[in-house]
């Protein structure tokens, strides 16, 4: 029988994670207004681009590396698959995202094989009690850069004049090239940031379990739940939902319905999408104009 | 006198049907130029090439001496033109300061806190309102917001598209104290499209009539206000009256 802490500090790290890839859909939304399905498979090239570079790194450096892989790959779709798709409109940008997350994951599967790998914690050593419940001293790690990731993204967003900038250009476009603001500069720091997020967050998870190349997609879909819960727009909630998630899926797990969490999950997103459209925010924000 | 904006032989196409004829106008250094034409004259197309919201292909646009031929939007603002587009286009999630901070955006060593207060000092209201969300205001705040907004990149030009659409007269005449005001403080050059042709031909020195993508009048403004077409199409008695586009 698990106890209530087991189960926070077990839900506690996974959150984290789905709460980043979360947070990663909302800042492309933010800025462009479109979904960016394509978030699990970038986030485990940052999660592989950690795996490469801890064989001369000492992990904390492989992480960062993985952080900028996923960022890289992430601008570069920008430029490759979304940039020149701008004229046909946010659907065709969102199903576009789909089939560069296969594509992604084809290519790594070439150059990794299918294996599961790992590297080295950040700090040795058994894994911590507290109060009757155990976590990895990674988990701790994964949940701390998820947290500082949160304080970075906030004061971007809401204290620096590019971080307004760049929500300005989802409120209104039009208004945005009004007062000079470059849209393409802007999405590219978007697409920067978002695969940053998800890349560091999913490379920092690495050492506590392991990756695999496949993992990128059922990631990206509960993220996008994250993302929902957060209203598309709201960082701070996105965590909470990612958070939220996770409970659900650890809870689903350890009862009698341990072979259907992932079921259970996503039966979850279809009734929140009904039930509540504008997920954990008082109401849905103003469609761009 | 060198004009400080020049627009020649202006052409411009949605898709393939041609809205603007080679359209050509000017304005001096602290003139207010009035534009005012019938509903789809292209008056709203012409401001927004100039401001390059929409492409130059065709013809030439100068500010000052310079030829904007190869300029971004966001050059165009840091040369000091600015638009203050139709239907204002504030941002409507964010707060009336947010507004005004990204006015600023194409100068980042501008002080920012300092153009606010000259805009608060013209506009009281918007200072009450700082803390506001834009799309909260009325529309008469959000028109004074979106020149702000426009005050807030230093301009030496300033185009509007019809600030007093849907305002009450009070407010209109507000609006139209300020823009003379604006002229008198800070020698801006303003170039205003007006459905409101009363309180437009009051303002300005000279004006232009737009109609069918061609401009097909122009002089002062006391020879605009004699004009007969323009007394009875855009000045007449009958606020129903049929804009028939002038000819000659
Ligand atoms: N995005 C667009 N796509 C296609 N045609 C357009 C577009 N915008 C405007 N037009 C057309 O171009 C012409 C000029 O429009 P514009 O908005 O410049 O007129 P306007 O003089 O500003 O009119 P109003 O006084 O009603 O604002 C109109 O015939 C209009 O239908
Ligand atoms: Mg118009």
């Amino acid at each position: 029988m698990e106890t209530v802490m087991q189960l926070f500090l077990t839900a506690l790290p996974a959150g984290a994670i789905y709460g980043a890839l979360g947070v990663a859909y909302v800042i492309v939304h933010r800025m462009t207004g479109m979904v960016n399905f394509a978030v699990g498979d970038i986030a485990v090239v940052g999660a592989f681009g950690a795996v490469v570079a801890s064989a001369v790194l000492p992990p904390i450096g492989a992480i960062l590396v993985g952080a900028i892989s996923a960022g890289v790959v992430s601008v570069l779709m920008y430029f490759l698959a979304i940039h020149p798709l701008r004229k046909q409109g946010l659907m065709v940008q969102t199903i576009v995202t789909l089939g560069v997350g296969i594509a992604v994951r084809s290519a790594l599967q070439l150059v990794f094989g299918t294996g599961p790998y790992q590297f080295a914690p950040i700090t040795a050593g058994p894994a911590i009690e507290i109060a009757g419940g155990v976590i990895y001293r990674q988990s701790i790690w994964v949940v701390v850069i998820t947290v500082a990731a949160y304080i970075g993204l906030a004061y971007f967003f809401n204290r620096t004049l590019t971080g307004k900038a760049l929500s300005a250009c989802a409120v209104n476009r039009y208004a945005a090239g009004i007062v000079g603001i470059n849209l393409v500069v802007m999405a590219t720091i978007a697409f920067a940031l978002s695969g940053a997020v998800a890349g560091v967050v999913l490379a920092a998870q690495v050492p506590s379990s392991f990756i695999t190349i496949g993992a990128g997609f059922a990631l990206g879909l509960k993220g996008f739940i994250a993302a929902i819960l957060g209203g598309f727009h709201n960082i701070g909630l996105t965590l909470v939902g990612g958070f939220l998630i996770a409970i659900v899926e650890t809870l689903a797990a350890v009862s009698v319905f341990t072979e259907h969490a992932p079921t259970i999950v996503f039966s979850l997103l279809i009734v929140l999408l009904i039930l509540r459209p504008q997920g954990l925010t008082r109401k849905l924000v103003a469609e761009r104009v | 006198m060198s004009a400080i904006l020049r627009v020649s032989n202006l052409r411009f196409s949605y898709g393939r049907t041609e809205v603007l004829h080679g359209v050509s106008l000017y304005a001096d250094e602290g003139e207010i130029v009035t534009i005012i034409g019938p509903n789809g004259a292209g008056k709203s197309t012409l401001l927004n090439v100039v401001a390059r919201s929409h492409r130059l292909r065709s013809g030439e646009v100068s500010l000052g001496a310079t030829d904007t031929a190869a300029f971004s939007q966001a050059a165009v603002v840091k040369h000091g033109c600015v638009l203050v587009p139709e239907g204002r286009q504030v941002f409507s999630s964010l707060t009336v300061r947010d507004n005004l901070v990204l006015g600023g955006f194409t100068d980042r060593r501008a002080n920012r806190k300092r153009l606010m207060e000259d805009v608060f000092s013209v506009f009281p209201r918007l200072e009450e309102r700082s803390a506001q969300l834009a799309g909260t205001l009325s529309g008469g705040e959000q028109q004074m917001l979106a020149i702000g907004r426009a005050i807030m990149s230093q301009p030496t030009v300033m185009l509007l598209d019809e600030p007093s659409l849907g305002l009450a007269p009070q407010m209109t005449a507000r609006i139209m104290a300020v823009l003379g005001e604006l002229r008198e403080r800070n020698g801006l050059t303003i170039v205003l499209v007006e459905q409101n042709a009363h309180a437009a031909l009051e303002l300005a020195d000279r004006g232009y009539l737009l109609s069918g993508g061609a401009m097909v009048l122009e002089g002062t403004a006391e020879k605009l206000r004699a004009d007969k077409t323009i007394q009875h199409v855009y000045l007449g008695a009958s606020p129903d009256a049929d804009p028939v586009p002038a000819t000659g």
